[in-house]
C-alpha cells in the first residue's frame, strides 16, 4: 500500500534535511518550478486533490481563483489543529517538516506568492520546534529564500503561533490572527483569495493538503488519483481514537472502508466490546451508528450516509458510552470556543450545552429533548461561520438516532451507565 | 515597569522586525513572548508593546483579552490542563481530573497548581492527555498522574519527569 506522507517516519531524524534529501526530497519542487504557475494549477487540478481540512475543497480550483494582478498574494497554510479527534498535522510537522515546506514552495509559486506563513496552534511545541529547525536547513540550503532552489523566485516563509483559540482554525479568524486581530470569522464574500490577509488574494490550506503537493509532482496527476477514488486523489491520513484496540494514524488510500479501518487497521473495540457509533470525521460531523459503518471513507460516500469526511478523525464508542455523556463533552467544547459574534452560535452553543447537562444529572423534563432539538436547528445556517453548525450538527444527529437514551435519562432521572473506565493497557498504538 | 522587562521587550521585537513585512504581524508573537517571559501580559505590559510597535494600547487590549493564552494576572506555578474533549473523555479523563482535583486538600499543591478543563490537545490517539507548563503528557492513567504530580513537587525537569 503506498504511503505519501508517512514514507520515512520510522527513520529516525526523519524531521531533518538530511532524511528528507536522502528520500527526494525538493525534487518535487524543482519539477514544478520548471513548469509555468497556470501548469502547477492544472496539474493540482487532474489530481483531484481536496482539501483536508474538512470541507473538502479542490485545491486546484481554489488556486485558480488568483487572479495574475500586481498585488502582494499569500499562502497561508492552517496549523491550528483543533477539532477534538484530530492530530494529524501535528505529526506531519513533527516527522516531515519538510515535505510540508516543499509543497508551500509549490503552491506559493502557484499562486505567485512571495510570502507565506504557517499558522501553528499555540499548544504545539514541538511541531513549532521542528518547522522551526526545518526553516532554518531549509534556508541554509538555499532551498527558500531570495532565489527559491537556485531559480529567479523569491519566497519568504514565516511562522505565526497562535494562543489558545480554537476558532482560529477558520480561515479568515485565523487572517484576522496574523493580522494581531482577535480571531473573529469575517463575513464572506468576499473570500480571501479575492481579499485576505491584509485585504490581499490569500489561499488557506490546510497541512494534510500542502504535505500531499509534493507527490503529485513526484508521480504524475494520474498516478496520485490512482492512489485514491475517481473524485478524490492521493492517500488520507485517518486519525483513530477512542475505543479501539489500536488508536493512532493510518495512511490510506482516500475512499478506505470505514469497517476494515476500524477492525482491520484499528484493531476492532476493546475488550472485545461491541461497536455502538462513530463520529466518522470529527467532533463536528453528524454520528453514524453501527450499522452505517460499511461506507467508504471519501468526501462523496460520506455526504451519501448523511456525514461528512471532516478531517478524517475516526471516534469511535463502544457499547459501554452513554450518548447524553458524549454530547455532553461535545458541547462544552464549543459552548467555550464560541468566538460570540453571532447571536445564535453565543447564546445558542452554551444553551445546549445546559440542556444536555440537565438531561445527564437527571434534572431535565421531557419536553428538554425537543428544546434540544429546536435550539439546534436554529442554530444552524444562522450564523457566520460554520462554529455553530458543528455544534448543532452532531447534536441533532446524536438526539435523532439515540433518542431512546436521552428519554430513559429523564425517566430514570439521571444517567444509568457505569462511567467508562480509564485508559486500558492497548495492545499497541500505531502513529504510521 | 522595569527597565530590564524594557529592554528585553525591544530586543525581541527589534530580532523580529525584519522577518514580518507589517508591523501589525508582530503583535501575536510579542503577547506571546511577553506571556511567556514575564508570566503575564497587564496592562503596563500592553501599554509597553503599543508604544513599541505604535499600534494604539487598545487594539493590542483586545487581542490579548481575546486568547485563552495571555493573561492577566501571574499563573500557578505548575499549570496542569487536562483535556475533557470526546477522545480523552471516552477513554476515562474525567477521572482524571477528579482525581487530580482531590489532591488540592494537599497544601502544597493547593499554593503551586492549578487544574483546568481544556479541549483537544491533537493526541486523541495517545489519550488521555494534559500539558503541564505547555509540557505534553499523554497515555494518562493515575499512577502515571501520581508520578507527574510528585515530580514536580520533588523539583524534577518537567521534561523529564516521564523519562
Ligand atoms: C470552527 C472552524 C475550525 C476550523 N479549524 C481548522 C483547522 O484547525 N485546520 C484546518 O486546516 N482547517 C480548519 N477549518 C477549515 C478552514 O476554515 C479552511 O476551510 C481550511 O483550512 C481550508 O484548507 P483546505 O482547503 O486545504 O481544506 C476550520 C473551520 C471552522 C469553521
Ligand atoms: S458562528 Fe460562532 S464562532 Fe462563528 S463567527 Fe459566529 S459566534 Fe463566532
Ligand atoms: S480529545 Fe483529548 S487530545 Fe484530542
Amino acid at each position: 500500500m503506498v504511503r505519501i506522507l508517512t514514507k520515512y517516519w520510522d527513520e529516525k531524524d526523519s524531521h531533518r534535511i538530511d532524511v528528507e534529501l536522502r528520500y527526494g526530497g525538493y525534487e518535487s519542487a524543482k519539477k514544478a518550478l520548471s513548469l509555468e504557475p497556470y501548469e502547477v494549477i492544472e496539474e493540482v487540478k487532474r489530481a483531484k486533490l481536496r482539501g483536508r481540512g474538512g470541507a473538502g475543497f479542490p485545491t486546484g480550483q481554489k488556486w485558480s481563483f488568483i487572479k495574475n494582478d500586481n498585488k502582494p498574494h499569500y499562502l497561508v497554510v492552517n496549523a491550528d489543529e483543533g477539532e477534538p479527534g484530530t492530530f494529524k498535522d501535528r505529526y506531519i510537522m513533527e516527522r516531515s517538516p519538510h515535505m510540508l515546506i516543499e509543497g508551500m514552495i509549490i503552491a506559493s509559486y502557484a499562486i505567485r506568492a512571495e510570502m507565506a506563513f504557517v499558522y501553528i496552534r499555540g499548544e504545539f511545541q514541538k511541531a513549532y520546534e521542528r518547522m522551526k529547525l526545518a526553516l532554518e536547513e531549509a534556508m541554509d540550503r538555499g532551498l527558500i529564500g531570495d532565489s527559491v532552489l537556485g531559480s529567479k523566485y523569491k519566497l519568504k516563509i514565516v511562522i505565526i503561533r497562535g494562543a489558545g483559540a480554537y476558532i482560529c482554525g477558520e480561515e479568515t479568524a485565523l487572517i484576522e490572527s496574523i493580522e494581531g486581530k482577535p480571531g473573529r470569522p469575517r463575513l464572506r464574500p468576499p473570500f480571501p483569495a479575492v481579499s485576505g490577509l491584509y485585504s490581499n488574494p490569500t489561499i488557506v490550506n490546510n497541512v494534510e493538503t500542502i504535505a500531499l503537493v509534493p507527490s503529485i509532482f513526484e508521480f504524475g496527476a494520474e498516478k496520485f488519483l490512482s492512489f485514491g477514488t475517481p473524485t478524490d486523489g492521493g492517500t488520507k491520513l485517518f486519525c483513530v481514537s477512542g475505543h479501539v484496540k489500536r488508536p493512532g494514524l493510518y495512511e490510506l488510500p482516500m475512499g478506505t472502508n470505514l469497517k476494515e479501518i476500524i477492525f482491520e487497521h484499528a484493531g476492532g473495540i476493546i475488550s472485545d466490546g461491541r461497536l455502538k457509533a462513530v463520529l466518522p470525521g470529527g467532533s463536528s460531523t453528524p454520528i453514524i451508528s453501527a450499522e452505517e459503518c460499511d461506507v467508504n471513507m471519501d468526501f462523496d460516500c460520506m455526504k451519501g450516509v448523511g456525514s461528512m469526511l471532516g478531517s478524517g478523525a475516526i471516534i469511535v464508542m463502544d457499547d459501554r458510552t452513554c450518548m447524553v455523556k458524549a454530547l455532553k463533552s461535545l458541547l462544552e467544547f464549543y459552548a467555550e470556543e464560541s468566538c460570540g459574534q453571532c447571536t445564535p452560535c453565543r447564546e445558542g452553543c452554551p444553551w445546549i450545552y445546559k440542556i444536555t447537562k440537565r438531561i445527564e444529572n437527571g434534572t431535565a423534563e421531557f419536553k428538554d429533548i425537543d428544546l434540544l432539538l429546536d435550539v439546534a436547528e436554529n442554530i444552524m445556517g444562522n450564523t457566520i461561520c460554520p462554529l455553530g453548525d458543528a455544534a448543532a450538527l452532531p447534536t441533532i444527529s446524536i438526539v435523532n438516532k439515540f433518542r431512546d437514551e436521552f428519554e430513559e435519562h429523564i425517566r430514570r432521572k439521571g444517567c444509568y451507565f457505569d462511567n467508562l473506565p480509564l485508559a486500558p493497557v492497548l495492545e499497541g498504538r500505531s502513529m504510521v | 515597569m522595569d527597565d530590564k522587562i524594557r529592554e528585553e521587550l525591544l530586543k525581541y521585537i527589534g530580532e523580529l522586525k525584519s522577518l514580518y513585512s507589517e508591523r501589525s504581524m508582530l503583535v501575536m508573537p510579542t503577547l506571546r513572548f511577553a506571556q511567556e517571559k514575564f508570566g503575564r501580559v497587564d496592562d503596563n505590559l500592553i501599554e509597553e508593546i503599543s508604544r513599541f510597535l505604535d499600534i494604539p494600547a487598545i487594539k493590542i487590549l483586545s487581542t490579548a483579552r481575546f486568547y485563552h493564552f495571555f493573561t492577566e494576572e501571574d499563573s500557578a506555578k505548575y499549570r496542569i490542563e487536562i483535556c475533557t474533549s470526546i477522545s480523552c473523555s471516552l477513554l476515562g479523563s474525567e477521572h482524571l481530573y477528579d482525581y487530580i482535583n482531590r489532591k488540592f486538600v494537599d497544601e502544597e499543591i493547593k499554593n503551586n497548581f492549578s487544574v483546568t478543563r481544556v479541549g483537544c490537545l491533537g493526541s486523541c490517539g495517545t489519550a488521555p492527555a494534559m500539558l503541564v507548563n505547555g509540557v505534553l503528557f499523554e497515555n494518562l492513567n493515575f499512577e502515571r498522574v501520581d508520578r507527574v504530580i510528585e515530580g514536580l513537587k520533588s523539583g524534577k525537569d518537567i521534561d523529564k519527569i516521564l523519562g
